[in-house]
């Protein structure tokens, strides 16, 4: 799978052109911060099966990394490759921004157009399963679609986890 | 309107709601308002028994609240509890909400909650609005 992070707007239209650049340039910065290049590896676990995927960016100038907050530039990144991985690996597509408290970040739809909510969650470096335990539990909550999924993007590896919360955690 | 043209904006508001509460900057209020009156637009789009509509519903009371627009939120909430109809689950997360905030002022003001209690805090709030003076309170 090819992980265009500059392409998010076209893989999402509903997405706000001004959040995709945002999402593509943070995510530029943060893979930057760890030294990958565009083009890296991304270790993939959909439902615990692996998958290979490639992540592809455009160069972020190097002073942006002292500009922005850290776990800003993380939890964006996350946001970025999240995105990304579900449109490409299962066609799914944004619908709208959850506000706090519904227990998911995003409404998506399937291809078809079935609802799907959707928890982000991004860590510098670590063990995902944790997060990802603790992610599908909270998705679980949401009252706002009957199919529920998290994922959760590690950049330093980088590694990223996607499962739906009637899976396997 | 159409979904395709406000929920975009929406995303964008949430975003940047959220971003401001984080810096705890001066705008996060605002900003939070702005969300409720895009959530009230998409209500108006989707009724109650569509699960977005819902959604909308619950969000344009939960984003007043964040702004601190407790008459809003209870506004909102009362029309919504309405339009909901028979549907408990909805009107019961509306409630919710509104119970919440009110422990969360009584946690914020708790000589004021145990004195006066804050059912009557809010009649007065009310009267001191329609009113549209400051004293003295009817």
């Amino acid at each position: 799978m090819r992980l265009d992070l500059m392409e998010l707007k076209s893989m999402h239209p509903l997405l706000p052109a001004s959040t995709a650049l945002e999402y593509g340039h943070r995510a530029a910065v943060g893979m930057g911060r760890h030294l990958h290049v565009s083009g890296v590896a991304l270790a993939t676990l959909i439902e615990n099966k692996a998958h290979e995927a490639s992540l592809h960016w455009a160069l972020a100038p190097a002073g942006d990394v002292e500009q922005l907050d850290r776990n800003r530039i993380t939890e964006d990144a996350a946001e970025a490759v999240a995105l990304a991985l579900v449109h490409t690996a299962h066609g799914w597509v944004v619908r709208r921004r959850l506000q706090r408290g519904e227990s998911a970040d995003w409404l998506l739809q399937d291809a078809t157009a079935l609802p799907i909510a959707l928890e982000v969650s991004g860590i510098d470096e670590g063990d995902c399963s944790d997060r990802l335990r603790i992610k599908l539990d909270q998705v679980r909550r949401t009252t706002v679609a009957k199919q529920r999924a998290a994922c959760v993007v590690e950049l330093k590896t980088p590694h990223a986890r996607l499962a739906m919360a009637s899976g396997i955690g | 309107m159409t979904l395709d043209f406000l929920y975009p904006l929406i995303t964008e508001a949430i975003r940047r709601a959220e971003t401001l509460e984080d810096l705890r900057a001066p705008g996060a209020r605002s900003a939070h308002l702005d969300v409720s009156l895009l959530e009230e637009k998409i209500a108006e789009v989707l009724p109650a028994s569509d699960p977005e509509g819902a959604l909308a519903r619950r969000g344009a009371v939960r984003a007043a609240l964040a702004a601190r627009e407790i008459a809003r939120a209870q506004q909102l909430a009362e029309r919504f509890i309405g339009e909901a109809g028979k549907d408990a689950e909805l009107q019961s997360e509306l409630l919710q909400l509104l119970e919440q905030a009110e422990r969360e002022v009584a946690d914020r003001f708790p000589h004021v909650a145990a004195s006066f209690g804050m059912k009557e805090i809010r009649r007065l709030a009310q009267a001191l609005i329609q009113q549209g003076a400051p004293f003295p309170i009817g």
